[in-house]
């Protein structure tokens, strides 16, 4: 260990410096308090320093005093000599942050106690410096494995939690966003599109956020999953009301958020657009919002009954409610209303009501996106205190159901015929009246059209010739929709051969032409053994 | 159905004077074809005139193009409509066969 030794007295200072040696320590010497102070400031600088009192420059103590004024170096401990013994002599000295100090004259014993104290001291306390960084680096890599976690958990959440609003629903425009206010969040929501009429859309928030909350949020969404298709199965395939599906969730999960201590809020929201009606399952949640252009008015929509997890012995009960073309409802979570302004005010559902009434009429992303920009203006902050969730489903203008053209063909089962039925198509693509194909989506209808007729005058009648095949085309503003029906056999496409792309084999290729071709299509066995392709192709949005 | 055959050099140009190659055509078109594929190392179709072609035109032209190669020859294809070519891309039938521009781009590639 290095040890500076400052004194202008050049015997004490040799005596010192001598003794140490011989105990084996690296000397430094000064005369001064000025090279004294160079000294400690240099690289590698002496970690105990013996400072005389009285020096020319600087006195020793006054080195002390500048030494403890320094922050981001080591340690130096510092004994001061001295040849005046008083009490105010010594609290001047520890005032300056001295740790130790000798009377001269003094003796080598005297000397070496007091060095080797100091030595202890400094030693105790590399100890326990190391320690402290080693608690310091244990706690930082813990924080990042800890903020690696979050972010994977949003990530998931993002990915594979939250259900994405389906694209291409007939009739309907769903948009939706979540921001949570710590990366993971305890909002969710799902869509689940049950035919081309009729579709549910799930809005919760769980109280509580992270992960655990996320965590109830994906339980939550999973009981309803598995509630929805064990109640198809036990009833033969219909439909179960959104009462009966929130019925089963609660009955499984109630108990569990109870023992929790916490619960979630729900809307459970079916949308069915041939009845032109809303059946919504409020379990606690923010009111819907429902907006109606033909009245310019907004009304809200809101059930009595309680959370997820309050009690055990709540029948949920669903409310209806009409509506018309060009309708939206915007569902939210607490997150928007109770955001809070730097004064203390919250964001309101009025406030909220009145944005919707301005934008009703503009794409349901962009609403969310300016809902979400007024949130943000408001509480001037980016981030926000609580999660904040919003779904908005807007009901297309044009009335759905009816086709804005409808034509139909018979045919006979000979392979003769696919020159009339592709005529017949093309007919009602340049017929001009609702969507428009280009030429390439025009001849991919053709061909998935001469396909699906194809395989059903050679398949489903057993080869047979002058059975009847109907082939009908429906013109929607964005789609049009091609049925050819027959009461021949059905077709399985589950049993058709994929096609083989080297070569070896001419067939396989209708099936697998026909879903490059169209947007959907569907093998539908109606009524009286009636047995229909349905074939969709939708107007380009490029 | 309706193609004429000319020779030029090596091979026989066969141009299909049709507006469809269907499912119900298609057997015909493969019998109607089979004499010159016995009778020729090298075929090229001009497809020029056809403006559709489902999944069994596209099954006949492969057949026509197995025999073909089953005897060491070879069999190409000029002059496909837009929408002609997009049935086999669809089919992912441009992959393996021979697709070239016009007839002249096909028997400059037959001769090399």
């Amino acid at each position: 260990m290095k040890v500076l030794v400052a004194d202008d007295d050049a015997i004490t200072r040799r005596m010192v410096e001598g003794v140490l040696r011989r105990w084996g320590y690296d000397v430094v010497v000064a005369e001064d308090g000025d090279q004294a102070w160079a000294s400690l400031q240099g690289d590698d600088a002496p970690q105990m320093a013996i400072l005389d009192w009285q020096m020319p420059g600087l006195d020793g103590v006054e080195v002390c005093r500048r030494l403890r004024a320094q922050t981001g170096r080591p340690y130096v401990y510092v004994v001061v000599l001295t040849s005046r013994d008083t009490s105010q002599d010594l609290a001047q000295g520890a005032e300056a942050g001295a740790d130790d100090y000798l009377v001269k004259p003094f003796d080598p014993p005297r000397l070496k106690m007091r060095v080797r104290a100091g030595l202890r001291i400094l030693q105790l306390q590399a100890e326990l410096m190391k320690s402290v960084e080693n608690y310091k680096r244990a706690d930082a890599e813990l924080e990042q494995a800890r903020v690696r976690e979050v972010e994977t958990g949003a990530r998931i959440q993002q990915t594979l939690l939250l259900g994405q609003p389906p694209p291409g629903l007939f009739g309907a425009r769903i948009a939706a966003i979540t921001s949570p206010s710590q990366m993971i969040d305890g909002d969710f929501y799902d869509f689940f599109v049950h035919n081309e009429s009729c579709f549910d859309v799930i809005v919760g928030d769980v109280m509580g956020k992270g992960i655990p909350g996320a965590l109830i949020g994906a339980a939550v969404k999973s009981h309803l999953q598995r509630a929805l298709s064990q109640l198809i199965y036990s009833d033969r395939g219909s439909l179960p009301e959104p009462e009966d599906i929130i019925a089963v969730v609660h009955s499984d999960v109630t108990k569990e958020l109870i023992k929790l201590e916490t619960f979630a809020t729900l809307c459970y929201a079916r949308f069915d657009r041939a009845k032109m009606k809303l059946t919504l399952v409020d379990c606690g949640h923010t009111a819907t919002i429902h907006w109606q252009p033909s009245k310019d008015a907004t009304r809200l929509l809101q059930g009595d009954n309680v959370p997820l997890g309050f009690i055990e012995t709540e029948t949920y009960k669903q409310i209806e409610q009409s509506f018309e073309p060009g309708d939206l409802f915007f569902f939210y979570s607490d997150g928007v209303t109770e955001a809070m302004s730097s004064t203390g005010e919250m964001f309101g559902v009025d406030r909220l009501r009145e944005l919707i009434r301005r934008g009703g009429l503009i794409e349901p992303h962009k609403l969310i996106e300016r809902v979400r920009a007024a949130v943000v203006a408001f509480t001037q902050s980016e981030t926000f205190a609580d999660d904040l969730t919003c779904v908005a489903v807007k009901m297309d203008e044009v009335p759905w159901g009816a086709p804005l053209v409808h034509a139909e063909i018979i045919v006979t089962s000979e392979l003769n015929q696919l020159q009339k039925i592709r005529s017949f198509v093309s007919e009602a693509v340049e017929r001009g009246e609702g969507a428009e194909l280009d030429d390439e989506a025009h001849y991919q209808l053709l061909l998935a059209v001469n396909e699906a007729a194809s395989n059903i005058v050679r398949h489903a009648h057993g080869g047979r010739s002058g059975e009847t095949i109907v082939v009908s085309s429906d013109l929607f503003t964005d789609r049009i929709v091609i049925r050819l029906s027959h009461h021949g056999q059905p077709f399985d496409p589950a049993t058709a051969k994929p096609p083989s792309f080297d070569g070896t084999r001419e067939g396989g290729f209708g099936v697998y032409m026909i879903e490059q071709c169209v947007d959907e299509v569907q093998y539908l066995s109606e009524a009286d053994g009636k047995n229909t392709i349905r074939l969709v192709k939708r107007e380009s949005t490029r | 159905m309706d193609m004429s055959v000319e020779q030029k050099g090596d091979v026989a140009v066969v141009s299909v004077r049709a507006d469809h190659l269907d499912a119900s055509v298609s057997e015909e078109f493969k019998r109607e074809l089979a004499p010159v594929l016995e009778e020729h190392q090298f075929v090229l179709l001009d497809m020029g005139q056809l403006r559709f072609v489902d999944s069994a035109g596209l099954g006949a032209i492969l057949s026509c193009l197995r025999k073909v190669s089953g005897n060491g020859g070879d069999l190409k294809l000029c002059n496909l409509a837009k929408p002609v070519r997009a049935s086999f891309e669809i089919a992912r039938m441009h992959r393996i066969m021979d697709i070239l521009g016009t007839e002249e781009d096909a028997l400059r590639a037959f001769s090399r």
